[in-house]
Parts: C-alpha cells; sequence; structure tokens
C-alpha cells in the first residue's frame, strides 16, 4: 500500500497522456461497450458533452501542478474527470471500507484500476437485505448463499492484519449457520476488530453464543449481538474477559434469567450497556459500576425488577413500563440524568397508575433530554403529562409520541381536558420539541399550547416538529396537519423552525 | 500540549503555492504530521507543507478551528463534521482527502471517505463509472470473468438513479 507521504503528491503528478488517450477510449465506449454500464439508458450517457469536459479538465488539471490558482475552475467538470482513479490505494481503501461488502466488492469491475482493493478494505460490513433475490429460494439456500459468500470473503481478505469493524447482518437466521459463525468470529478475532456486530433475525433458533467467550480480549470496544442466545454465565464471562469494552447490546436473547453486573473487577471500561426484547430477563442489578454512563432496557417482560446503585456516571436511562417510577425516584439516580427515555407501551391497564405515580416525582434536576412514548387512550392522560414535565427545570429537548389504542382513534372527542389553562412554570430553556402521533384534535391543541408556552414565554424555543399519525388515513392526516399548522403558527415566533409532517 | 507560556501559541503554515496561514496550536495539532513537528520543535517557524495547496489548506484550517473549539461531545463534533462537509463538492472532497492522509488527520479522513463513499452507496457499476468518469479498461472477456468471480454482488443492487 503507498504510504502517507506519497499519498499527497500522487495526484498532481499524473501524467495527462495516458489520460487523454482514456478519454478517447471512453468516448468510443460509450458506443460499442454499452451492455454493462448504460443498457437501457443510452440519453443518461451523453458523451458528446463529456468528451470536451474531460479534454479541458486534462488540461486545467495540468496547468494545476503550476498554479494551483486555475483549481476553481474545475468544480464544473468533476463528472468528466477520473480524479477518484488517481486518488492513492489506501485512500480508495479508505473510500470503499465505508460500503458494505457487497458493494465494495462490486467496484472491482469498474477498472484494473479497482480490481483487488476490495481485498484490503479496513472494515467489514455484511449486511445483507431480505428483499433480495429469496423468491424462489429457500430460506435455506439462501442462507447458505449468504454464509458462502462470507466465507469466499474472509478467504481472500488482506488487509494487513486489522480491522476496525466486522458486521454481520443477516435478514435470517436458522441453526444451519452456528457452526459457520464460530468461523466469523474467530476471523474478526484474530483480526483484532474493535467493533463487532452479529445481528440475525430469528428464525425458528438462536445460536448458542458459549464457545467464543473463554479468551481473552484485549481488543474488542463495542459488542452488540442479535438474536445470539447467551446464558448469564457467557454473559458475565464476556464483562469478565473482554477487558476493554465500552459498548455492549443484548438483542432477542431468550436465556437470560438474573443478571448482577457488579463490581469493578466486570468490565472496568464499560460505559454503555443495552438490553432489548430478553423476555426471559427477571432481575437486572447494576452495582458499583463507576463508569457505566448509560443504560437501556426495552421490551422486556411486565414484572422485571432492576437495581442501580453506586453508578456515578450514569447520565443516560432508557427504560420502559412502571419499572421507571421507583428508579427515579430512588438514590441519587433522579439527580444524575441528562437524558431519559421512557416508554410505557403495552402497558394500558396501568396507565392510569403510572401517570398518578408521576405526580409525585421529585424533580429531576440535570434533565435535559426527555424522550417520552405512550400508549394513550384518553386525553385526560395527556394532562397527567404536564406535571411529568413540571418536574424537569432544566429541559431542553423533548420528544414526546403518542400511540392511539385503536379504538379509541375514531373517538375524536373534543373534551377539555385542561379546564383551567395552566402557567407554565418549568423549563424556560427549552429549545426543542417533537411531538409525534398527533391526530389533531383540541386536546393536542392544548397540550402543545402549553408545552410551548403560547409563544410568549418562549424565547429559547428554536424548533417545533409536529408529525400526525400514522394510524390514520391519509384524508385525516391532511386535515389533521392543516389543523396543526392553522393553530400554532400564529402562536409561535418567526424564529423558530416549524415543521408539520 | 506545549501550553507552558499560557497564551495560545500560533503556528505558521506555507502551502505549496506559497499562500501562508496563521493557526492556534491547539487546532493545528489535530494532524498528526504537525504535532511531531511541533514536539520535535521543528515548528518554530513556518511550516511547509509541500503537499496541500491554499485554497485546500484554507479549508483544512477552517475545518481544525471549527472542531477543535467543540468540547468532547462526538454527537456535535459529528453533526459539526457533517455540516462542514455538506456543500463540497467531489473535487474539493478529493483535495481534501489527500490533504487529510497526508496531515494524517483520522478524523477528517474518515469523514471525508465516508463522505465519497455515500455517493457510491446503492448504485449500480454503470452509474459509479458515469458518476466518477471512470474509465472501463477491462476488455468485454475480462470484465465477464471479474464478473462471474463476483457474481453474487450484482444481484443486491437496487437502484440505478442518478440521485
Amino acid at each position: 500500500m503507498a504510504s502517507n507521504n506519497q499519498g499527497g503528491g500522487r495526484i498532481f503528478q499524473s501524467d495527462s497522456f495516458p489520460r487523454l488517450s482514456w478519454v478517447a477510449l471512453a468516448a468510443s465506449e460509450g458506443k460499442s461497450k454499452l451492455p454493462i454500464s448504460a443498457a437501457g439508458e443510452p440519453s443518461r450517457q451523453s458523451s458528446a458533452p463529456q468528451l470536451p469536459k474531460s479534454f479541458m479538465s486534462t488540461s486545467v488539471n495540468y496547468d494545476h501542478n503550476n498554479n494551483n490558482n486555475n483549481n476553481n475552475n474545475n468544480n464544473n467538470v468533476v463528472d468528466g474527470d477520473d480524479k477518484i482513479s488517481q486518488l492513492p490505494d489506501d485512500i480508495l481503501i479508505s473510500i470503499i471500507s465505508r460500503l458494505t461488502v457487497t458493494e465494495a466488492v462490486s467496484t472491482s469491475i469498474l477498472s484494473k484500476r479497482w480490481r483487488y482493493l476490495h481485498n484490503y478494505t479496513t472494515r467489514l460490513d455484511f449486511s445483507f437485505t431480505s428483499k433480495t433475490d429469496c423468491d424462489g429460494v429457500s430460506k435455506r439456500e439462501f442462507m447458505k448463499k449468504h454464509a458462502r459468500v462470507i466465507n469466499r470473503t474472509l478467504d481472500s481478505h488482506k488487509g494487513g492484519g486489522f480491522l476496525q469493524e466486522f458486521r454481520v447482518n443477516l435478514p435470517f437466521y436458522g441453526r444451519e449457520l452456528a457452526g459457520r459463525m464460530r468461523r466469523w468470529i474467530d476471523f474478526a478475532f484474530s483480526r483484532q476488530a474493535p467493533i463487532i456486530h452479529l445481528h440475525a433475525i430469528y428464525i425458528g433458533a438462536w445460536i448458542r453464543f458459549r464457545y467464543l467467550i473463554p479468551c481473552r480480549n484485549e481488543f474488542l470496544k463495542d459488542l452488540s449481538l442479535k438474536s445470539i442466545d447467551l446464558d448469564e454465565e457467557v454473559f458475565m464471562l464476556i464483562l469478565e474477559n473482554f477487558v476493554v469494552l465500552e459498548r455492549f447490546s443484548v438483542e432477542s436473547s431468550i436465556s437470560l434469567g438474573s443478571l448482577c453486573i457488579t463490581g469493578v473487577d466486570l468490565a472496568p471500561k464499560l460505559k454503555h450497556l443495552a438490553i432489548r426484547q430478553c423476555y426471559t430477563i427477571k432481575f437486572i442489578k447494576i452495582v458499583d459500576m463507576p463508569n457505566i454512563e448509560s443504560f437501556e432496557c426495552y421490551e422486556m417482560r411486565t414484572d422485571y425488577k432492576l437495581v442501580l446503585e453506586n453508578v456515578p456516571s450514569l447520565c443516560e436511562l432508557g427504560i420502559c413500563k412502571k419499572i421507571g417510577i421507583p428508579i427515579l425516584s430512588q438514590g441519587t439516580i433522579g439527580d444524575q440524568l441528562v437524558k431519559l427515555k421512557l416508554s410505557v407501551v403495552y402497558f394500558r391497564d396501568a396507565v392510569h397508575d403510572y401517570m398518578d405515580n408521576m405526580l409525585r416525582f421529585r424533580k429531576l434536576v440535570k434533565l435535559q433530554h426527555l424522550e417520552f412514548e405512550f400508549l394513550l387512550y384518553s386525553y385526560y392522560r395527556i394532562h397527567k403529562l404536564i406535571h411529568f414535565i413540571e418536574a424537569c427545570p432544566c429541559l431542553q429537548k423533548l420528544e414526546i409520541r403518542f400511540i392511539w389504542e385503536t379504538g379509541f382513534l375514531c373517538e375524536r372527542s373534543d373534551e377539555k381536558y385542561i379546564e383551567n389553562p395552566i402557567k407554565r412554570r418549568w423549563s424556560r430553556d427549552l429549545k426543542r420539541v417533537k411531538l409525534s402521533g398527533l391526530i389533531g384534535c383540541s386536546g393536542e391543541l392544548e397540550f402543545g399550547s402549553y408545552i410551548v408556552g403560547n409563544g410568549k414565554d418562549t424565547t429559547a424555543l428554536e424548533e417545533l416538529v409536529m408529525e400526525t399519525s400514522p394510524n390514520q388515513n391519509a384524508r385525516s392526516r391532511r386535515r389533521a396537519r392543516a389543523r396543526l399548522r392553522h393553530w400554532f403558527r400564529p402562536k409561535l415566533p418567526d424564529s423558530v423552525h416549524f415543521v408539520v409532517v | 500540549m506545549a501550553a507552558e507560556t499560557g497564551t495560545p501559541t500560533t503556528l505558521t503554515l506555507k502551502s505549496n503555492d506559497d499562500e501562508l496561514f496563521s493557526v492556534a496550536e491547539s487546532a493545528a495539532i489535530l494532524s498528526v504530521t504537525i504535532r511531531n513537528m511541533v514536539e520535535d520543535g521543528c515548528a518554530g517557524g513556518v511550516i511547509p507543507l509541500d503537499n496541500v495547496d491554499g485554497k485546500t489548506l484554507a479549508s483544512v484550517i477552517t475545518y481544525m478551528n471549527g472542531i477543535s473549539a467543540i468540547p468532547a461531545d462526538e454527537e456535535k463534533k459529528k453533526s459539526y463534521r457533517d455540516k462542514f462537509l455538506s456543500d463540497k463538492d467531489f473535487e474539493t472532497l478529493a483535495d481534501m482527502v489527500l490533504a487529510a492522509n497526508y496531515l494524517n488527520m483520522s478524523c477528517l479522513m474518515d469523514a471525508v471517505s465516508a463522505k465519497i463513499a455515500q455517493v457510491m452507496e446503492k448504485k449500480s457499476v454503470g452509474w459509479v463509472r458515469r458518476k466518477f468518469g471512470i474509465e472501463n479498461d477491462y476488455t468485454p472477456e475480462e470484465e465477464a470473468a471479474v464478473k462471474e468471480e463476483h457474481k453474487w454482488t450484482f444481484e443486491g443492487v437496487e437502484t440505478d438513479d442518478d440521485n
């Protein structure tokens, strides 16, 4: 590979004569070698205007060696000039390393210059979309085919021994792949990849994750597993053995029961932990983890228990269901949080209790960013939300997503849910507000007015985004949008970026 | 770094077309190349950068100043980088990635590479060739052979539009 020092100069030194000759070639290619590059769309080829452009840019580029002030003249002729192929190898590799493996490999057909570059990419992203070519092929065949592609790519990969990233994202997953995945993981480990993401979509079998753990790994900083099954023991081994791990995410695992993450010996560098869709978890305890900054657990069973103690760096929390209440009022957690994401979807029967509990909240004194997602079946509940927002005096960014219970969506009752308009007492720093899932009823209008403070006391407000509910038909959405615009536009100063979608 | 005096040190950089630029040392040492010079004590006078022209160097310095003014907040840095690169055409990006490589500024190099790669994402080979004016120097037989070798990659390309 070209070294850094050679890199910079090379482009300007490239002689113009070979390029002149290929410009002519390229023009003739437009006519003769059409089938690959421009089949079916000859009009876009436009070889006629391209030719003079290329000539011009070649000569300009030649001058460029002597006088760089001409640089500006080049800007309008980019398309005809093959500047990209003149970039040094390591830069081209850096560029195609950003593509998925499929895309990077397909650059080999661009020209001889690109033929082998893809073997040296520093990131391997095997993301396959399920849309492509599974028609007429069984899922089993499909998986086998993708596994072959991955294996072949790994066989031919050179890249100097190091990888920056290794991602596998399979649209399906089955037992057949279990054995092969071991090889992929071994490969990523041997190339000392600091980022490993293994994502699959469950179709009938989870892969047991046991085999890869016993080794100590001093490179891995970011591990994300989806539909890869691990039990408590493996989970703990990961935290013990992957000593520089900073970010760990587990999604859709079915063997985790209770997790006790305590003490500085476990994952001393761990900053971000996320657990999603692990319905078997009953208990999570995170104690004495001085570095942990964010913790998320979503889509868990309703009755799991969460204990957070002595986590002084924790400032971002994402939680679902009623678990939020005791956690926020417990210990110092409520005082630490800067960002909070709360989700109370799938919790219909207890929504009422939930809201009432919020009223007893202590203040979240540092909270700047609140994301709230909840199921709605009466405006009365919106009213209760206000008290929660009141508890956050430093709020800068607020996002609320209403999810309408299907049966209630049609009852567009225009009941007044706030009898006496409440004067806003809270945060004057609020800069950005996003409300989504709206249906344009009067309850929302008043709630929105409260949030933006009727435009009088909201000098800090910069942005208000409103999204209508996707569950409505097109006509209702249009009407809702018109109503929201009509109501809020006059209330907002011109400086506020106001969007209704 | 090297801030014993308390007042911010300024460095003078010279482009290959003899333009001079002043830049705060704290911003300039984002470039490992420059940082090494500073650490080796070679940064007393004018630092000549033989592989960077004035226009590109001006851009790079704007970036250095912008990004070093942002405290350790990856999200804000990322949004600054996105904004900084949003209005740059390919010619400028190519000059900038060469400069970033020469100056050994990995964050700028990564951001520009990603920006250029974005153009190629989900596009057919023919589209990329036209967009960048890449000459196809394969013979039809060679091209067929390369295509056959990587047959699987051409099955998933979805768009062939100009945008």
